[in-house]
Formats: C-alpha cells, structure tokens, sequence
C-alpha cells in the first residue's frame, strides 16, 4: 500500500489537498450559518456572551482535519487554512481571523502531539476540541470585550472551552465516524478501519 | 512538432489482486499495444477495465501484482503519460484555463518562454477557442473535456489514458472530444487507449481492441470482436454496440388527462419564459444544450426553485395514491409548488436528481426508502413492508443494509429513483437519469420509468439521450436560449495590471496584515479611524468595485456596533452611564480598523499570483502551495453544490419552520456537503499527480513576478501604522 500506517509522517498530496478542501467546506458552511442565524437567533444579539455556547462550530476544522489525514501538523493547516478561506470571503474580522487560526489550530495540535499522533479516539478529540475553545475564551474578551466585568469574561471562557469539546470535540469525533462509514475516506487510515472491520 | 512516436504496452500474464479481496480484479491478462495505437478497452463495470486503466495511470495500490505489465517509451527515457477522466471538474486544477494548461509543463521545469507557445499548440490542437484569461469553472462541461484533453497533450505524453471521457456530456460534445483525441493523436503519434460504455463512435476509428471480460482481458481486432460476442452473449448484453437490444416500450395506452400545466416560467439568466404540460401516463423529454435551463426548469416543477415569472398549476389527479387522505379524490387544483411546504412536496414529486449523492439523506439503503413514507405518515408495518418490496423491485435487497455513499453509480441511480418512487407521487421529474449508466442499468431505469408512466404515472426529465427519448417514446420539449458558453461572454479573472491589483501580492498582504496589527495593539480611537479610513480610500483609489467594498463592509460595521453594545451593556456601570459607551468605543473601533485593510486585500488578492508569489519569493514548497490553491478552486463549486443540497433536501421533504427542522437540515447538508468536496478532493488529487506535481523536483512558473515601486510603499505604511499603534499604547 502506499500509504500510511499512522506511524509514516510524510504527507502526501490528497492529505494536502484534503485538508484543503476541509477549510474549503468549512468556508462555505461558516458562511451558510451565518445566514442562518441571522435569520433564527436576534436573541444573541440582546444577550451576546451567549454566542459562545455555539463557538465550537467554528473550531471543529482544526480537530476534524487532525482525525482524517492523521499527520503531524494537521491541526494547524486545516484551521489555518479555514481561517485563510474565511478572510478571502471577506469575513468580519478581517486579518485578524488568521491570527486567531492559528492559536485555534496549534492548541488541538498539541493535545494531538502529547499523544505522539498515535490516539485519534473519543477522549483526545473531547480534549483537542476543549483545547481550541481556550483561545477565543481568552483572546475575545481582551481584544473585544476588555469593558466586561471580569465575571463575565470568566463565564464566557467556560462556555468557549464547553462548547468546543462538544461541537468542536466530540462533534468532529463522529462526524469522522460518519464519513467513514460512507467509504470517502477509504484514502485514509480511518477508512481502511472500516473496509478491515 | 514532436518526437514521441507512441508509448509500446506489453502485458504478460498480468494479474491483480486488490488487498483484501479473495478474488483477483483481473488475471492472466496478455497482449500488446503497438506504439501510436488507439485502443478501445470495453468491458461491463466489475470486468477489471478500471483496473488496468489505474494499473497503466500508476494509480494501483502497490502489492497484489503478478505477472508482467510494461509501458515502453519510444527511445528509452522515461515514459510520459497523460490522463483524462470522466468527471470534467474532477480534471481541472487552476482558475484560469491558459494557466491550467501551463501547469504540466511548469512541473516539468520547461523555461517560461518556451511554455505559453506549447499551450497555445495544444489549445489549437484540441479546437478549443477560448481566451486564455477565462475561468475554468464556468466553461461548459464539453468545454472543460476538451481542456483536459489539451492539458494531458501539451507535455507531449507518449500514453494517453481516456476514462470514459464523455460520459457526462452531451452527443455534440462528445464528438468535439473524439475529433480533439483524433487531432491529438495524429499531431503528436501518441498511443491512446480509452475506456467508453458508448463505444460505437470509437470502434470505427480504433486499431485494437481489449475486451474485458470477467476478469479476463482479451485483445482482438475489430473483426474478431463480433466473433467473440457471438460465443459471449453476456458480455455483448453490457457493451453499448448493438441498439437493437435496447428496450423500445411504446406506452400502454394514449395520454390521460392533464397534470400539470406551466406557463411562462423564467429564471433570471438561468432559463427564458417556457410553457409545459404534462398529462397522466405520459413522459415528457426537456432536452436542449447546455446551460439553456433545463434543470432550472425541472427544480421550478417540483416546487425547489422560485422563479421570477410564470405559474404552475397541479390538478389534484396528479398527486394520484400519495395524496393526503381526501385530497386525492377531489378536483381541486393547487398552483405554484414553490410556496408549498416541503412535505407537500415531497409527497407530490418524485425527483431525482443528477448526482444522486446530493439527495440521500440516511445511512442505509433501506432507511433512504423509509425515509420518506415514515415523513408522509405511513404507519408501520405498511412503511417498512412498502420500502423492502421497494427495493426487491430494484434489486437492491441484499444492499438493504449498506450505506448508500458506498453503492455503485447505477446503484445509487437505482435507490434513488426507489426514493422518489416510494410514496407514490403521480409525477416523476429526473434530472439526466442516464448520466454514466452502463447499457444494463440503463435498461433498468428504462423499465422503471416505463412501469410508473404505464400505471398511470407522469414523468418529466432533462436528458440530451436520444436513445432514452426514443426507448420511452417520450414528448420533446426543446429549450433553445443560446448558451452562456460563448467564448466572449464567459468571466475572465479581472486583469490585474490596474491600481491596487498593480501591488506584488505579498506586499499587498503583507501591508494590510501590518496594519491589522497595528489595529490590534492601538489604544487610540482616532488611529482606529484613521486606519479604518485609510483601507476605504485605498479600496476606492486603488480601482476595487465601489458595491462589492461597500457589500462586504456593512457586516463589519455592525459588528462594531455590536460590539460597543455588549461591551456597555456588561460593563460595571451598564447601558445608562456615558461613560460605559465612551469605553467602548476603543473596541468598536479597532473591529473596523482590524478588518478592513484585510478586506480590501481579500478583494484585491488574485490566489494564483499569491501562490506564485510564495513559491519564487518565500521558497514555500510548490506542491502543497499549488494543491492548497487547487483545493481553492472548489470554493464556487461547492457554494453551487450547496445551493443544489437545499433543494435536495426540500425534495425530500426535509426542513420546515422550526428552529429544531431547521438545525436537522443544516447538519444532513453539511454532511452531504463534506462527502461531495472529499469526493473532489480525491480526484484533484489524482489530477494534481497526474500533471506531474512531484514534491522536492524542479520547477518553473510561467506567470512573470515583478516587483514595482508601489510595493515598498506598502511596506513603508505598514511600518508608520505600526509604530503609530505602539506610540498610542505607550504615550
């Protein structure tokens, strides 16, 4: 076989473009959630801390690119990359949104990492996810909201990092599941878990 | 004009095995392809043709091969080959087509000026007349076939592997890409094989002959090919030669009365004002060429598209044994399906769509069926015994458990057709049903449909199939708008010669990434202003379209705006103290003077310079810059596809008002989303490698890089913002 037993760590060009084409999706997704609570939820609007209980939707890039192409630097490239897409269909924040990428790719990146890119199960996807919900729990409140009390900023981390390591985490975790078992990704080690099955 | 005289194939008793698998794929395969030959290899799907294709593209997994397969070039250098696949957008790597073109011969480090005279060669060779500027992605799809036929010759391959090559397309395209083949052929001596299920065309031109039979290749000469079908009927019943076997079902009765009845239906750009109807035990053709709206008239039908003008009436017999109770029996008669709920539509309707992929909404063959009578309120047992005898009638019962991603295309066709049917809906409407099908399947949907329409059904569908048009004697309606595809009138990526698009793409960036961080570290509202100001100036200055800056620009004005509130509001002193709003007006202002220098350099930025300008200037490694940039490619792809999964989902009666059926459809759309760009993606990379994208190995870029005395300009302003933003903190 050509290919990758976890343990190889070359990457090959459909892992490059895979992870591509995962920031691609997630681009156009972000932008079609968009729509879609402008339409469902002017409630965030009155009550905006509660915006982060949805947060983890915008991480799950970095931890979903991580659990298909199982290669070290993953993480990264995926939320890197989705960042780099969201900026180029002109999102909100701007430039900012690739700084932002890439602390939300390196976070999950490590907890992978600390696992020697050998476990891609349950509780490392929950801790990755969790992971990535620190920086925008943290980085939000000190660039946008530095008027909050510091209550506020501390409930806001926690609804960051919780919904992260269940739509970021936990989400990411079976939606690769999900996919494998349509045999898309029979290119890939969690494909060939399934034809081996 | 070239040397290659055509690739010599030898195979010797080659067999493969794919791992895991207890029989071979294909065994004992022996003959040889003499150099310059156009070879037709047939065979049923599962007789090992796609096997030795990939074996001879070196796309086989290593291991499992036996025996001997070799691919000899013409003076003993290594061998040079070309791949063109069934899947137009699937061959596509870049944006602009003259780029698209060049890349193979970028991968083969030929010197810049000596690459743009080789694509003019190949685009002449292939007949395509179409500026190099153009966007690849809104050629037709005959268009981007002759594309992937000028982008495997320009490298001058001495192998050229066709892959079903016309399946997709319509019968006037596909003989644009047999002329373009020929003419490839006969400039550069290339040995070329294709695969094809609609061979005829191909036999009266091909030196050889390998059939694929299971399992087993064999070579003959067209002669002797009718001989050996005579002793195989079986194999001959799988091959699209002989058009006598072909079912001609002729209805059962005259037309009942009418259905359906539209009149005056138009889609902005998209399809001009159409009348139709349609009466009960009838089927309607739409055929036309591409791009004159013939899926957007079928998506108007069924009620997944609002059009701008024109109306469609329903008579109440057309919902026939799917009505709601009381319904049917009555004379009533609905109009405009568009407005209807989406389980009314899906009662109504049957639709199945071209790629049946974008409308399965579960993850077993049965459930897709059950999907649908469980929506509509059948009760059990009668929704689970309905959908097993639905599936025996496809043949599809012993896949009853599998997932439906996992079938083969005339599998899936199948299961879809069985989804639509399932609830019994008195009109069919099917978009290019037999798109890809092999003569078996084929005739399958050919009695399927026959059978609906002979119970009294109706069925309208888009084909450019004569074969299928005549085999349903159906009723041609022809749509006639002239297409889009006129060289003149296809997008060209905007000339990048002009105003701020005059910058190096990294000075671009690299100026308004300063200044993002400028805005971050500020501490003065009048800096954020002034930032903010300086990136709109810029935008208009610098010639970006006034409407596209303002459009994207208003989101981030009310973020600002939002962000002023919610930091009032929970600031310690809250919503009534001044001073709480005069606080956060430093936030408010540094979300525009962080985002709007990005966003006018994400107007401006053209990716393919930014690629090229990461590969000559940073020293980024080609291939993951020029795959991330492939990847890019798909971004209107899928918005499209997108767009299409909405409808497919209200076809199948998904979706509705509430925040919970809203939430559902989101999730099975991104799911189907994911699966049809993972898709995409495994065949660009198979494109990417098959141009020659090799990592490590010698390049050159054909696109020149200039530096002007604009960009250090940029820098320069990057620098004064920079060092404002840390005087405002520190002072």
């Amino acid at each position: 076989m050509d290919s990758p037993t976890p343990s190889s760590r070359g990457w090959r060009t459909i892992d490059i473009v895979t992870v591509a084409v995962l920031a691609v999706v997630s681009g156009v997704v972000f932008w079609a959630w968009n729509l879609f609570w402008t339409a469902t939820g002017p409630a965030f609007a009155a009550f905006p801390p509660a915006q982060a209980l949805l947060y983890g939707v915008w991480l799950v890039p970095g931890v979903l690119g991580m659990l298909i192409v199982r290669r070290p630097g993953a993480s990264l490239a995926t939320a890197f990359l989705a960042a780099a897409v969201s900026w180029l269909l002109g999102a909100w924040w701007g430039l900012s949104v690739l700084w932002y990428g890439v602390l939300q790719g390196l976070a999950p990146e490590a907890i992978f990492a600390a696992g020697r890119y050998r476990t891609f199960g349950r509780p490392v996807s929950i801790a990755a996810g969790a992971a990535a919900g620190v920086v925008p729990g943290l980085l939000d409140p000190y660039f946008w909201y530095p008027e909050w009390t510091s209550g506020w900023k501390l409930a806001y981390l926690l609804m960051c990092v919780a919904s992260s390591a269940l739509i970021a985490g936990l989400g990411s975790w079976a939606l690769s599941r999900r996919l494998a078992h349509t045999g898309v990704l029979d290119a890939f080690p969690l494909g060939r878990e399934r034809v081996g099955a | 004009m070239s040397t290659a005289t055509g690739a010599r194939v030898t195979a010797q008793g080659w067999s493969f095995e794919y791992p895991g698998r207890s029989a071979p794929a294909l065994s004992d395969a022996s003959f040889t392809i003499e150099p310059g030959a156009l070879v037709v290899l047939m065979g049923a799907s599962g007789s090992g043709k796609s096997t030795l294709l990939a074996a001879l593209a070196g796309t086989l997994p290593e291991g499992g091969a036996s025996g001997e397969l070799r691919v000899q070039g013409p003076d003993g250098r290594p061998v040079r080959i070309g791949v063109v696949r069934q899947e137009p957008e699937g061959n596509i790597v870049m944006e602009r087509l003259g780029d698209d073109i060049a890349f193979p011969l970028e991968n083969a480090a030929v010197p810049a000026d000596r690459i743009w005279p080789r694509v003019w060669d190949a685009l002449d060779s292939v007949g395509l007349r179409v500026p190099l500027d153009r966007v690849t992605s809104r050629l037709s799809g005959g268009q981007q076939q002759l594309l992937a036929v000028a982008a495997a010759a320009v490298a001058d391959p001495d192998l050229l592997l066709l892959d079903e090559p016309t399946a997709n397309l319509d019968p006037a395209a596909a003989a644009d890409v047999l002329a373009a083949v020929e003419r490839v052929r006969a400039v550069r001596g290339c040995t070329v094989i294709i695969v094809e299920h609609r061979v005829e065309a191909w036999l009266e031109r091909a030196d050889a002959i390998l059939l694929a039979d299971a399992g087993v290749v064999v070579g003959l000469s067209r002669a002797g090919l009718g001989a050996h079908l005579a002793l195989r009927p079986e194999a001959a019943s799988h091959l699209w030669i002989d058009h006598d076997h072909l079912p001609h079902g002729a209805p059962a009765g005259p037309p009942g009365s009418t259905v359906l009845v539209a009149t005056g239906l138009a889609v902005d750009g998209r399809l001009s004002a159409t009348d139709l109807d349609l009466r009960a035990r009838e089927v309607v053709a739409v055929t036309g060429p591409p791009g004159s709206g013939k899926s957007t008239l079928l998506a108007c039908l069924a009620g997944l598209l609002t059009p701008t003008a024109g109306a469609v009436r329903v008579r109440s017999s057309g919902f026939a044994r799917g009505a709601r109770p009381g319904e049917g029996s009555t004379e009533a008669e609905r109009v405009d399906p568009w407005r209807w709920s989406s389980a009314d539509v899906a009662r109504s309707f049957g639709v199945v769509f071209q790629n049946p992929e974008h409308q399965f909404v579960t993850g077993r063959a049965f459930e897709e069926v059950h999907h649908g009578l469980a929506g509509a309120g059948v009760a059990e047992p009668e929704a689970s015994d309905r959908s097993a005898q639905m599936l025996e009638r496809l043949h599809l019962s012993h896949l009853s458990s599998a997932d439906p991603f996992t079938l083969s295309g005339g599998e899936q066709r199948r299961l879809s057709v069985g989804t639509a049917l399932a609830l019994d809906p008195g009109i069919l409407i099917l978009d290019e049903p037999t798109f890809g099908q092999d003569p078996v399947t084929w005739a399958e949907l050919v009695a399927i449909i026959a059978d609906h329409r002979d119970a009294g059904g109706s069925v309208v569908m888009a084909s450019h199939d004569p074969d299928l048009v005549r085999a349903l004697a159906a009723r041609e309606i022809r749509l006639d708008r002239a297409p889009a595809a006129d060289a003149a009138e296809l997008p060209a990526v905007p000339p990048q010669a002009t105003g701020l698009r005059r910058l190096d793409p990294l000075a671009l960036l690299g100026s308004a990434m300063g200044l993002s961080a400028a805005a971050l570290v500020s501490g003065s509202v009048a800096l954020n202003l002034a930032l903010a100001l300086w990136a709109i100036i810029c935008a208009l200055v610098g010639g970006l379209a006034p409407r596209r800056v303002a459009l994207l620009s208003a989101p981030v004005i009310l973020a600002a705006v939002s962000v002023a509130f919610s930091n009032a509001l929970l600031s310690g002193d809250g919503l009534t103290a001044a001073s709480s709003w005069a606080s956060a007006a430093l936030p408010a202002s540094r979300v525009l003077a962080v985002a709007l220098p990005g966003l006018v350099a994400a107007i401006a930025v053209d990716p393919t310079q930014l690629a090229d300008a990461l590969v000559v200037r940073l020293r980024v490694p080609a291939r993951p810059a020029y795959s991330v940039l492939a990847g890019l490619r798909l971004l209107p792809l899928l918005s499209d596809e997108w767009e299409v999964l909405g409808r497919a989902s209200r076809a199948r009666g998904l979706g509705g008002s509430g925040v919970r059926a809203r939430v559902s459809q989101f999730w099975s759309m991104t799911f189907r989303l994911l699966v049809a760009a993972l898709r995409r993606g495994g065949q660009l990379a198979m494109a990417l490698d098959a141009r020659g994208l090799r990592p490590g190995a010698a390049r050159t870029v054909a696109r020149p890089l200039r530096w002007s005395w604009w960009d250090p300009v940029a820098g320069l302003v990057a620098v004064v913002g920079l060092v404002a933003a840390l005087w405002s903190r520190l002072g």
